[in-house]
């Protein structure tokens, strides 16, 4: 794709880009799926942690994507636009898979103390360095909900206002729901028996 | 694979290496029979890769244990098995089957497998000359074969199915479904499945089960037949088509036709429409394959 | 409450845990939360709490960003073109060319120039048929093809046996697609089909090559 991305440095903006697709023009999606494959390909993968349906879900809202973009009129970003669309595929996916969800907007009560603590040795003992695929492993292991923001705010790097717009919740509960995801996150890490080091694997 | 090669290494250089190196467990070498319980979690991960083909069946069953049994037909093959932890219950377990010499012989590379494995147990299966038959777990399965069956009986995960030459059976799956093939058939009886692709190529796919209300179906061949048989009270939103091929949905299906113009090619046919509510997405094609819809009685 | 090291039993935390606890997401968030560095540096368990919070989240910011395989574009693009929502640029120049080339003789002229049409038409259907399968795909597939032959040895005869037929039964597939698409170029099945008989047929030589690696080491 190197000629494309050459291509790509010629064009003026998203916005031009989009113009040029809302024609029909085959450069201007090659362009747009080049500069936006690998966010929306990864945000798959974390939330689904197979490769094979993280293709299908990353083809499928591309082609969402495609589809609606004569109706994008510019009201937000236009990888905000995005990322909300791929978020709702792979939502409801996961959603026909039977998955138990958890709603952004309701409270959370099945923790009642968010910080688990056990005075043992063993929580004295810190994780020294967390691998990919542990992590990965970890992340995959959370429920939907909680997946959904941590991978949108730790992993991509969306601020709340964003995460909010792209799972239509408040700014709030992005950030309850994070930390709650968080705390999660470590559970599962330090739950995976992590020796004191790991590092050189 | 980082088991294996440090077994390897441990094999080359000799005693005192193995002692230094995390070695894996040698189940069976030579010809013969290996029997071994392993404590594991109840919804542990377990590999089997066996490259020289075999017959490989697993069993789910109510205990937190992996119980193996390897037969291996000569002492030119070896099986590795590397349970982690080591020492507590097996969170994943592996068996590769190693060609120790290649001048074997396929006969003399054979080696067969026989697991009963916790009921929610997750596997990962290589198997590409021999059959694989799993019965009763209900953890994800991925399967992959050459030319071997694949047979999964009640299987309630995630079920990744492969096998480019031999028939693939799901008889009562409840989760997801992705089964492919080349040149095999495709059977899948009794599905309570929300979500299920099926597709192969000259092979034929029959199913016989019933369309939940927000599932997903894809059965997809180039030049097999297509066989349905479901329910006529079943809620479908059908999309069917063929290129070459005959296409018959029995009268007895209320199908409401979309006011949409069809796909249409000089020898193919293709249906549109909704069977009652029109609640299960159902998309059937065929290259030059005939594909039926029929109610069951 | 006091705190008891042992067995890893509950015990209940502090007042001093308790406020950390509440302050710790803000303190996360960049919030001015000094309570919550003072007691970590008084409470190891705290601490630990803490400094995993804090891996973890540099871990995932530096999990970066995948790259998916080349089918999904091909299958992303061989949709859009059936669908009519991208138009593969069409080679009007070559039919101006023809117009203007000058004439000599007429009859030769006359043959040349049935001949140029009909070979430009033919050409025409070819293109577009081939068009809707990414080059860089139909590149791959034909280099892994070359591999698999080259070290199609390494197999057991019999594996060797069944990818063969395998090949052959998706080259004909792609053969019959293309077939159908030239006198029939707006069927978007055929389209599907020789798109997915491509990625398949890239599937089967991965598995194959694959394979192949493993018996050689």
């Amino acid at each position: 794709m190197t000629s494309i991305q050459s291509r790509a440095s010629k064009a003026a903006s998203d916005a031009e880009l989009i113009a040029r697709a809302q024609r029909g023009d085959e450069e201007a999606f090659a362009v747009l799926f080049d500069a936006h494959k690998r966010r929306v390909y990864s945000l798959c993968l974390r939330m689904t942690g197979d490769t094979a349906e993280a293709e299908d879900l990353a083809q499928e809202a591309f082609l969402q994507l495609f589809r609606k973009i004569a109706t994008f009129r510019g009201e937000s970003a236009f990888s905000t636009w995005l990322h909300r669309l791929v978020v709702n595929v792979v939502l409801m996916h996961l959603r026909k898979k039977g998955l138990q969800q958890v709603s952004l907007d309701e409270p959370d009560s099945s923790q009642e103390e968010p910080v688990k603590r056990e005075y043992g040795d063993d929580d004295k003992r810190l994780l020294h360095s967390i691998d990919r695929i542990t992590l990965s492993r970890a992340i995959e292991g959370l429920p939907p909900g909680y997946r959904a923001v941590l991978v949108l705010h730790d992993v991509e790097g969306y601020e709340h206002n964003e995460i909010a717009q792209i799972l239509d919740c408040s700014v709030g509960n992005s950030k309850s729901q994070l930390h709650k995801a968080r705390l999660k996150l470590r559970e599962l890490l330090r739950s995976q028996r992590l020796p004191a080091s790991m590092s050189g694997r | 694979m980082a088991a294996r090669n440090e077994f390897r290494l441990t094999r080359s250089l000799y005693l005192p290496f193995a002692l230094l190196l995390p070695a894996g467990l040698v189940l069976a070498a030579g010809q013969g029979r290996v029997e071994k319980s392993f404590r594991a979690l109840p919804n542990c991960h377990v590999r089997i890769s066996n490259p020289p083909g075999g017959t490989i069946v697993i069993r789910g069953w109510d205990k937190s244990e992996v119980h193996a049994v390897c037969v291996t037909n000569s002492s030119k093959v070896e099986v590795d098995t590397d349970p982690m932890p080591a020492n507590e219950e097996a969170e994943r377990l592996e068996f590769v089957t190693h060609i120790l010499r290649q001048d074997a012989t396929p006969e003399e590379r054979t080696t067969n497998y026989e697991l009963d494995v916790p009921k929610d147990a997750s596997l990962i299966i290589n198997n590409p000359s021999g059959n694989v038959s799993v019965e009763h777990v209900s953890g994800d399965d991925s399967i992959e074969s050459v030319k071997g069956a694949i047979s999964v009986v009640d299987g309630a995960g995630f079920i990744q199915v492969r096998s480019l030459n031999g028939d693939i059976t799901l008889l009562r799956p409840a989760g997801h479904v992705e089964a492919t093939s080349i040149m095999g058939n495709l059977i899948i009886t009794g599905a309570q499945s929300q979500r299920i692709n099926a597709q192969t190529g000259s092979g034929k796919i029959t199913f016989d089960g019933d369309f939940q209300a927000i599932g997903d179906y894809i059965l997809k061949t180039y030049a097999g037949d297509i066989n349905v048989i479901c329910p006529s009270s079943d809620s479908i939103a059908l999309d069917a088509s063929s290129v070459r091929g005959r296409l018959d949905v029995d009268t007895l299906f209320k199908l409401t036709r979309k006011a949409h113009i069809p796909y249409s090619a000089p020898h193919g046919a293709s249906t549109l429409g909704d069977i009652n509510r029109g609640d299960a997405s159902v998309t059937i094609k065929s290259f030059s394959g005939a594909i039926h819809i029929r109610p069951r009685s | 409450m006091q705190k008891q090291g042992g067995n890893g039993a509950a015990l209940g935390a502090s007042a001093a845990c308790l406020e950390f606890d509440a302050q710790l997401s803000d303190y996360l968030e960049g919030a001015d939360r000094p309570a919550v560095a003072n007691h970590a540096s008084e409470c190891e368990f705290c601490a630990a709490v803490l400094s995993d919070l804090l891996l973890a989240r540099s871990a995932s910011a530096e999990l970066g960003d995948e790259q998916p395989a080349a089918r999904v574009w091909a299958n992303v693009r061989a949709t859009l073109v059936a669908e009519g929502l991208i138009h593969p640029p069409r080679e009007r120049r070559r039919w101006a060319e023809w117009f203007l080339r000058p004439i000599p003789a007429a009859a030769l002229t006359a043959m040349v120039l049935l001949s140029v049409f009909f070979l430009r038409a033919w050409l025409h259907q070819n293109r577009r048929v081939i068009a809707v399968v990414d080059p860089a795909l139909v590149q791959s597939v034909s280099a892994m093809e070359t591999a698999f032959h080259s070290q199609s040895a390494s197999l057991n005869p019999t594996i060797e046996r069944a990818y063969e037929e395998d090949l052959a039964s998706l080259n004909g597939e792609i053969k019959e697609c293309n077939a159908t698409l030239a006198r029939q170029p707006d069927d978007n099945l055929s389209v599907e089909y020789l798109v997915s008989a491509y990625n398949e047929k890239a599937r089967v030589l991965e598995s194959a090559l694959e394979l192949g690696d493993s018996n050689g080491r």
